[in-house]
């Protein structure tokens, strides 16, 4: 009782204390927004390039905070709504089950990479095991139904190519989830989540009283949390993919065309760092493709949902470090290994 | 034991009122970037309704967690991590006009004439088939009529085409007297901008600025580019228009 009493006061200046460095942050936000407004033109700088980074980060922002949202509401349905032991039931009880509905799952999920992250990390906390939210968090980007579509669209006359996007992308999804179950240790969910982003956020650890709270508040709430978990993430990988994509040269992608080997690993590198839509980059992966070889263009159109920029600070948010490193290492190599050997075997008629 | 009452007792949380303010600016900007059509410069039409619900997402996110302002609760305010989401709010919010430079994104410009088709397919982008006599040439059909001719130049050999664009001639790689009138298409949003156009044979091309608006009326013939052979407009004229609103060419609306 005494305790309390003498601890309000303390607890009020602190209040006071963290307000007014947001106060000075506030502040300094809007005297920069306004002196670059007013002062930038008079001093004759071209404002061309910031004007097209701001349109393209907002672009990024609109069109991915959606699908985020989407995904987070799934997470959130999924973290308050099923039972805990349920999805640990359904996918322990056989493994191959597990892979084939991670494989298939995908279609279910006619949304933008974004949205699967966060209900990847929920399916594991949910007792799901790893390996398999693996699979389902590499492949369902490609085997959204959209993705598909916009690549029977992008290359007509040549339904194969989405034909062995959607192979290609299974298989190196399915290799990398089968290699995360060869990796003793790595397979501890609490070894691969950031298990604070339910401890502080959840709707049923945050508030510590009053009454509880229905499915729907509930759902909304906890979705609240996980956006300021995550999100920050999504902003910061937009940021850096409009700063590339505005700023790089456009010779930088076109020069290294010579060797397939060198091809690939650019395309790779370019889908990496672009972070395109995976609905967009089958028309961008097209006007690649008069310049450089099929094994490269197939390593831009699978990777590029799988694994980006933006997707990469979006599973470090949800993820430890640990785990995004050695996803990376084990995707990578894989899939090189997968669009140099196959390419060469299935498009023998492309020339 | 003390009683604890529900959650109108505490102090205000600064965490929770801030998340609440912020949530409340992702969903103005959402909104009014969609009410006001704004959007249109940075996004397909056809994903309109998503950001129509993320406003009504954030929206809601902000309603019910301005309830709990009063609510004890765990965590800490991490002030860094929310001055991020401080950045995108009034951008969003704030109109500075102009739209991305054409070409800005440095994926567009690498196929400014012609994406190799080998085998035509009849495809249904804009419903558009070419009837006989001139060929106008407008933001609906731009896509069917642009990979049509594109495959099949010699066809349309000799066709009167009509088309609009803005003027490039540097970085192309065009002879003196050639220049393209270019529109940008939007896939997705304006990070995937990519440039296509007609490549137009015009005597005083070289007097034409760049990045202007014109409208463009000519014959079609057959010439070569990077390799294979690509429609050109010859016995060009050339006027200037007003910049398009909207500016973009948006396939599979």
């Amino acid at each position: 009782m005494e305790g309390k009493n003498s601890g309000r006061p303390a607890k009020r200046s602190s209040a006071a204390d963290r307000a007014v460095p947001l106060i000075c942050l506030l502040a300094a936000i809007y005297v920069l927004f306004e002196g670059l407004r007013v002062w930038l033109p008079r001093l004759h700088i071209d404002i061309e390039p910031l004007l097209s980074l701001r349109t393209v980060f907002l672009s990024i922002l609109l069109e991915a905070l959606p699908f985020l949202l989407i995904g987070i509401f799934v997470s959130s349905a999924i973290s308050v709504l099923v039972p805990a032991s349920l999805l640990e039931r359904i996918f322990t009880r056989n493994r191959a089950f597990g892979f084939a509905a991670a494989l298939f799952g995908g279609l279910l999920f006619p949304v933008c990479d974004c949205a699967t992250v966060p209900v990847a990390a929920r399916l594991i906390k949910k007792g799901v095991p790893p390996p398999v939210a693996v699979t389902f968090l590499l492949a369902a980007p490609i085997m959204n139904p959209i993705v598909i579509l916009s690549t029977l669209y992008a290359f007509p006359g040549y339904p194969s190519v989405a034909v062995y996007r959607v192979a290609l992308g299974l298989l190196v999804a399915l290799s990398t989830g089968l290699a995360f179950s060869a990796l003793p240790g790595a397979c501890e969910a609490t070894r691969l989540l950031r298990m604070e982003v339910c401890d502080d956020c959840c709707g049923e650890n945050r508030w510590e009283e009053g009454p509880r709270l229905s499915g729907f508040e509930a759902v909304v709430l906890h979705a609240a949390g996980e956006f300021f978990e995550v999100g920050g993430y999504l902003i910061a990988g937009a940021a850096f993919s409009s700063v590339l994509q505005v700023f790089v040269p456009k010779t930088a992608l076109t020069a290294l065309t010579g060797n397939e080997t060198w091809s690939l690993l650019v395309m790779m590198l370019a889908a990496f760092l672009l972070s395109i839509c995976s609905t967009a980059d089958a028309f961008i992966g097209r006007a690649f493709a008069s310049a450089i070889p099929i094994s490269s263009v197939m390593g831009f159109l699978v990777l590029g949902p799988m694994l980006d920029l933006k997707n990469i600070l979006l599973l470090l948010g949800h993820f430890r470090k640990r785990f995004v490193c050695l996803l990376i290492l084990v995707l990578i190599p894989l899939s090189f290994i997968v669009f140099l050997l196959l390419p060469k075997l299935l498009f023998r008629w492309w020339a | 034991m003390e009683q604890r009452p529900h959650h109108t007792q505490g102090r205000l949380s600064l965490r929770t009122l801030l998340e609440s303010l912020l949530l409340l600016g992702f969903a103005a900007g959402f909104l009014s970037v969609y009410l006001t059509g704004s959007v249109r410069n940075y996004l397909n039409p056809r994903l309109d309704p998503f950001v129509l619900f993320a406003g009504i997402a954030f929206l809601l996110m902000a309603v019910l967690l301005s309830l709990h302002l009063f609510t004890r609760q765990h965590g800490k305010l991490r002030l860094w991590t929310l001055s991020l989401f401080l950045i995108p709010v009034p951008l969003l919010l704030l109109r500075t006009g102009s739209a991305a430079a054409p070409g800005a994104s440095s994926l567009s410009g690498t196929q400014i004439v012609g994406l190799p088709t080998p085998n035509r397919i009849k495809n249904d982008w804009g419903s558009f088939t070419l009837a006989e006599g001139p060929i106008a040439i407008t933001d609906k059909n731009y896509m069917a009529a642009y990979d049509e001719l594109g495959s099949h130049p010699e066809k349309y050999a000799g066709r009167t085409l009509m088309c609009t664009g803005y003027v490039v001639r540097s970085g192309a790689g065009l002879p003196k007297d050639e220049f393209v009138a270019a529109r940008d298409l939007m896939w997705c949003c304006a990070a995937d901008l990519m440039t296509v156009g007609f490549q137009c044979r015009y005597a005083d091309a070289a007097k034409l600025p760049e990045k202007s608006w014109v409208r463009v009326t000519g014959t079609l013939a057959v010439t070569e580019y990077g390799g294979k052979s690509a429609p050109i407009l010859i016995n060009v004229t050339v006027t200037p228009i007003a910049k398009p609103d909207p500016v973009y060419i948006y396939p599979f609306q």
